[in-house]
């Protein structure tokens, strides 16, 4: 049996990455897109199932494009049965209030369902008002089937009376669950269970953001006398890529500029980009965010440069024996409670001030 | 820290050059050129290295390139030096670049490589920068009062780090930073002004129209529980309108067979009705059905027949005429008169008294005319002999009353009028007697005309009696005739004649009709015998032919369509049958629900189920209104994370320029705080070394001396009075700059004492100024290691 595992598609959700009012629309449509997409592919490559663990959509107001879609997906597939976990963000929404709602849509609820396809047993319950402990106790699963586990939250090695959406990973260990397909962390994440059985988050099909970088897809599921194998597929139509530039030795916006090409290079140009420029740099290295942002975001879907993260390269010996008002603000700045970036920052806006130079340039 | 040698191996114009230097005072006393500024830059040098400088700094700041030997020799030398109670060689040579300088720390007492120090030695031995090193320790000529001392220490401190073109730096910055903050906050937050001012009325803005955005999502909840009830309602509508569809269909069924068994039965029914109605009718005709046909033609020709009786009427004779024509038989049993001849006898006799009659009548017209005549030629005769009188008589008087006349007129002329009156009357008797003359001959013409015409008539009169007589003879056929067929009945032969005529054609009139009518009566015999034949074989009566053949035609058609339509009604009672076997219609059961109660439920049911949908709809269409609003809510969400890290970010840069203004005002205060009371304490101490009266407090209260204010300002009060430095001569100001250089020295220089070098400073001095200086720097010397520089004796 073939099965194929997603979640976290946050379909309708607000866009970050810096794109504006027109590239946010097309990316909900690409999200939307992708989960066609997804259906497609479970059905072109045979798969009797789509997992949909927790969060398809971002809020309870869905919007009718989004409703229609969905719809459309799940009745265009017939023979795909889509069964649908709530995440924290579906709350309850239209395909429970669907009339008529057709057979290959399947729903879980508080307590655990189990459906059955010949040996493979999939359950799955929904994490609500702290019915977590009482769940873990009541799953009872076969050791003679290929046992698959659907729920959606955050992973713990151990119980947790107060946090809903904690997937208690001790309490579901030798439980006779080949696979946990878990929903809530948007990154591709599979580790061992237990002796038998693995816990995996496929991730979000697509990132949203700059704080979803890397590869996204789902996870392909193939099950075969009670073993399941399962394999990551990159299917994101964009990726979100966050590089690290170190610009440690680079003392002018230039040269800055060409350590970020060489860093970018490979990256294709549909993708979003976030470059973190690290290192620490003279007081004296200057870098003009503003050009390198205009040079680079043609280039790709969405662009943006983070300095936050870079910090001043001075030496103690530089300014401990300055004796002078400019060594005086120094050596306060550096001797304060402050991150590097404060630093930076503080050094910068000072030093620009005292040499007289334009300070707002600093931002 | 004590000098003790050094050795200029190159250096600037300085050439194998060694100085010994003693504890105290060092006094070089050299002419201009001699290398006084470049001995003191390479005492710098050896402590603090040389920066590296392009090619396109200024050459006054390019020392590397300024001191390099004009002989291309090496460039570099050492210095001897006592610290900690050590004596260190430092050896330096420079090269091109900084990477190609070299340094040389060895411990003279062990004559090895020493590694206390490294080449940052002068930052190491005097924890100065060698910035701050030069502009304390070196004082050139000129340059004491640098920049006046006007200035604050404060500025002159910093003016001492960043250089003269700076001064007043922290101002500018503070204010700089200050204006920049500001933009973000201003002081007047009343203003609602600012970058964060803004952002968060754009933030709250947005987060206003969110939450009426959500508030319309939660509108939309109760029409949506109300759509949910709705759509329930008409679930249930529907289930039951199911369950009345099935009683419907059930009841439908029943209806349908209990329609069938009633078309059945009707079917039957009809057809015994016919077979009966047929039986019936069949009995009427006997042996036979005439045909439609026969009966027809039989009823055309008894129609015909009838038609026929019009005309017998028309010539049957009644007794009348019978006994006429029996009379006339009789009377023309000879023959019948030829008409012509008669008509030719009508004709004759009618023309004959024509004639005669006109004859008669031209006759007496004649004869009266002769009569009138005659009478008119008898007055016409009389009147003219009277008239023959009158005239005679008249024309008689006229010629005798003329003759008279002449007679008087000779004699009795007197008298004139009266003969003129005579004269008169006689002419008027001459005119009537004209006129009567006249009259009496037309008189006599008219007579003899009257008699002419009396001629004439009496001629005509002869001739009308001849004609007459003549057809009096002719009248004699006429009366023949009659006498011959006894028709004289009166005097009258013409009438007589006429009637003779009148009952020839009365005769064969009668004649005719009389076999007229026996052909007539033949022919409708012969119609008849048809219909009547027909009549008599169904026994029906003879006497009103037309009408029993009527009555036989429509029993016949009757008959024929009863016959179809008997046909007809068998043909569908066995279609029926073979459609629907009629036993199946035996054993029909009641549904629970009549047809029409079911058909009234489903009604009712789809009706709660339209008004359920209707509801529904309206809910649904409310309710989605409600969410198309809110659907804006992910867009102002990502308006206000955007308009949030944007007031995010502002609210960070304003924290970094607060931050940054804060450490800048800080580090003034330590700056000050740090450097700034053991100058002024140190200033104090100079300016009373220097013995100067006028800085010293005079015992009659006219001066309170000179004083730095915690802005470090040097003022001088005198005479009760405050004033600024600026107000004294250019060698007072030199001297108190002096102080205040030193004052720093004792500031800044708290570990180790530096080397000073005074390069030809006081050439300002006047005589009793010099001698306060140079007693200064003796004493000065007692504390540092001095190196005066100087190019003329009189300032030794």
């Amino acid at each position: 049996m073939k099965l194929l595992h997603c979640g976290d598609l946050h379909l309708d959700s607000a866009l970050s990455a810096n794109l504006n009012s027109e590239k946010k629309k097309q990316r909900k449509s690409e999200l939307l897109s992708t989960f066609v997409s997804m259906a497609e592919y479970a059905a072109d490559h045979g798969a009797e199932a789509i997992l949909i663990a927790g969060d398809l959509f971002d809020k309870s107001n869905v919007t009718k494009r989004t409703q229609n879609m969905v719809k459309e997906t799940v009745l265009r597939f017939p023979f795909v049965d889509f069964l649908y976990l709530k995440g924290n963000h579906d709350e309850e929404n239209f395909l429970e209030e669907w009339e008529e709602r057709p057979e290959n849509l399947k729903l879980f609820g508080t307590e655990w369902t189990y459906y059955r396809y010949g040996d493979v047993v999939i359950a799955g319950a929904e994490f609500r008002e702290g019915n977590g402990n009482r769940l873990y106790d009541s799953l009872v699963l076969n050791r003679n089937d290929c046992n698959i586990v659907l729920l959606h939250g955050q992973t713990e090695k151990y119980r947790s009376a107060d946090k809903a959406e904690t997937v208690a990973l001790g309490a579901l260990k030798n439980k006779n669950i080949d696979y946990l397909a878990l929903g809530h962390i948007h990154s591709y994440r599979c580790e061992a269970l237990d002796g038998r059985g693995v816990y995996c988050y496929c991730g979000c099909p697509e990132g949203r953001g700059f704080d979803e970088c890397g590869e996204k897809g789902f996870v392909w599921l193939e099950t075969e006398a009670q073993k399941v194998s399962h394999s990551f597929v990159p299917f994101a139509s964009r990726s979100v890529h966050e590089v690290f530039v170190d610009i440690s030795d680079a003392e002018t916006t230039l040269s800055v500029e060409k350590k970020m090409r060489d860093a970018l290079t490979g990256i294709p140009e549909k993708d979003l980009v976030k470059v973190t420029l690290t290192g620490k740099v003279k007081l004296s290295a200057e870098r003009d965010l503003q050009y390198l942002t205009r040079r680079f975001e043609d280039s790709y879907y969405a662009f943006k440069i983070n300095d936050r993260e870079v910090g001043i390269a001075l030496s103690p010996e530089e300014y401990e024996n300055d004796i002078s008002l400019r060594g005086e603000f120094i050596r306060l700045v550096m001797q304060g409670n402050y991150t590097e970036e404060e630093k930076r920052m503080l050094l910068e806006l000072g030093l620009r001030a005292l040499a007289g130079e334009e300070v707002e340039a600093c931002f | 820290m004590l000098l003790k040698r050094c050795y200029v191996q190159g250096f600037g114009k300085l050439q194998n050059f060694t100085y010994e230097f003693t504890e105290g005072l060092n006094v070089i006393c050299a002419e201009n050129g001699w290398g006084k500024s470049t001995f003191a830059a390479f005492l710098r040098a050896m402590f603090y290295g040389l920066p590296q400088a392009s090619s396109r700094t200024k050459l006054e700041e390019a020392e590397r390139r300024k001191y390099r030997p004009w002989n291309g020799a090496v460039m570099g030398g050492f210095l001897e030096f006592e610290v900690n109670g050590k004596t260190y060689k430092a050896e330096r040579t420079f090269g091109k670049k900084e990477a190609e300088d070299t340094f040389r720390l060895t411990d003279l007492s062990t004559n090895l490589e020493s590694a206390d120090f490294s080449d940052r030695l002068g930052e190491e031995l005097f924890g100065l920068d060698k910035e701050a090193y030069s502009r304390s320790t070196y004082l050139p000529q000129n340059k004491i009062s640098d920049g006046g001392m006007n200035d604050s220490i404060g500025k002159k401190l910093g003016k001492m780090a960043e250089g003269e073109e700076e001064s007043g730096n922290y101002d500018r910055a503070f204010l700089c930073l200050e204006e920049l903050r500001k933009k973000y906050i201003p002081d007047r937050q009343k203003d609602e002004k600012g970058y964060v001012a803004e952002l968060t009325k754009q933030a709250t803005l947005l987060q206003s129209r969110i939450e009426a955005c959500r508030r319309k999502e939660e509108s939309a909840k109760p029409w949506k529980e109300k759509e949910q009830e709705a759509a329930e309602q008409r679930k249930q509508a529907e289930e039951e309108l199911l369950v009345c569809r099935k009683q419907l269909e059930a009841a439908g069924a029943y209806e349908a067979l209990a329609a069938k068994k009633q078309h059945y039965t009707e079917l039957c029914g009809r057809e015994e009705s016919l077979r009966v109605k047929k039986k019936s009718i069949e009995e009427l005709f006997a042996d036979r059905v005439p045909a439609l046909s026969e009966i027809i033609d039989c009823r055309r020709d008894a129609e015909d027949a009838v038609a026929l009786s019009g005309e017998l009427r028309s010539y049957r004779l009644e007794s009348g005429e019978l006994s006429e024509l029996s009379e006339l038989q009789q009377k023309f049993f000879d023959g019948i008169p030829n008409r012509e001849e008669i008509q030719n006898c009508i004709r004759n006799e009618g023309e004959i008294n024509l004639l005669l009659s006109q004859a008669e009548q031209d006759f007496r017209q004649e004869e009266e005319k002769g009569n009138q005549a005659k009478k008119a030629k008898r007055i016409c005769m009389l009147f003219a002999a009277v008239l023959f009188l009158l005239a005679t008589v008249t024309f008689i008087g006229a010629f005798a009353g003329k003759n008279k006349a002449k007679t008087e007129q000779t004699t009795e002329v007197r008298e004139t009028a009266q003969q003129k009156t005579s004269s008169t009357v006689n002419t008027g008797l001459l005119v009537l007697g004209s006129v009567f003359a006249l009259g009496f001959f037309v008189s006599g013409g008219l007579g003899i005309c009257k008699a002419k015409g009396e001629r004439l008539a009496e001629s005509k009169i002869h001739d009308y009696s001849t004609e007459i007589e003549k057809l009096k003879e002719q009248g004699e056929q006429g009366r023949t005739l009659l006498l011959r067929y006894k028709g004289t009945e009166t005097e009258d032969v013409t009438a007589d004649l006429y009637r003779l005529a009148e009952k020839v054609q009365r005769y064969e009139t009668l004649l005719s009709r009389k076999e007229k009518l026996e052909q007539c009566t033949a022919r409708r015999d012969a119609l008849l015998a048809g219909s009547i034949g027909l009549l008599t074989e169904y026994g029906m009566d003879t006497g009103d032919i037309t009408g029993n053949l009527r009555i036989l035609e429509n029993r016949t058609r009757d008959f024929l369509r009863i016959a179809e339509d008997f046909e007809e009604a068998v043909n569908l009672r066995e279609q029926f049958e073979k459609e629907t076997s009629p036993e199946s219609l035996l054993g029909l059961e009641l549904p629970e629900v009549s047809f029409a109660l079911a058909q009234e439920r489903e009604r009712e049911l789809l009706g709660k189920i339209a008004r359920a949908a209707e509801e529904e709809k309206d809910c649904r269409d409310r309710a989605e209104a409600f969410l198309a609003e809110a659907e804006a809510c992910t867009e102002l969400e990502e308006q206000q994370e955007e308009v949030t890290g944007r007031l995010e970010a502002k609210k960070r840069e304003h924290f970094y320029i607060t931050e940054t203004l804060k450490c800048l005002k800080n580090a003034k205060e330590q700056f000050s705080s740090r450097y700034m009371r053991g100058l002024t304490e140190g200033f104090q101490k100079y300016i009373s070394l220097l013995g100067e009266e006028d800085f010293v407090k005079n015992t009659e209260g006219n001066f309170n001396g000179i004083h730095a204010d915690i802005d470090l300002n040097i003022r001088v009060t005198a005479y009760g009075e405050e004033k600024e430095l600026g107000y004294f001569s250019t060698g007072m100001k030199d001297l108190v700059g002096l102080c205040m250089r030193f004052a720093l020295v004792d500031a800044l220089f708290t570990e180790e004492s530096p080397v000073l070098v005074l390069d030809d400073p006081f050439v300002n001095l006047d005589e009793e100024k010099m001698k306060r200086a140079t007693a200064l720097l003796r004493e000065t010397a007692k504390q540092y290691q001095v190196l005066y520089l100087v190019c003329h004796e009189s300032r030794v």
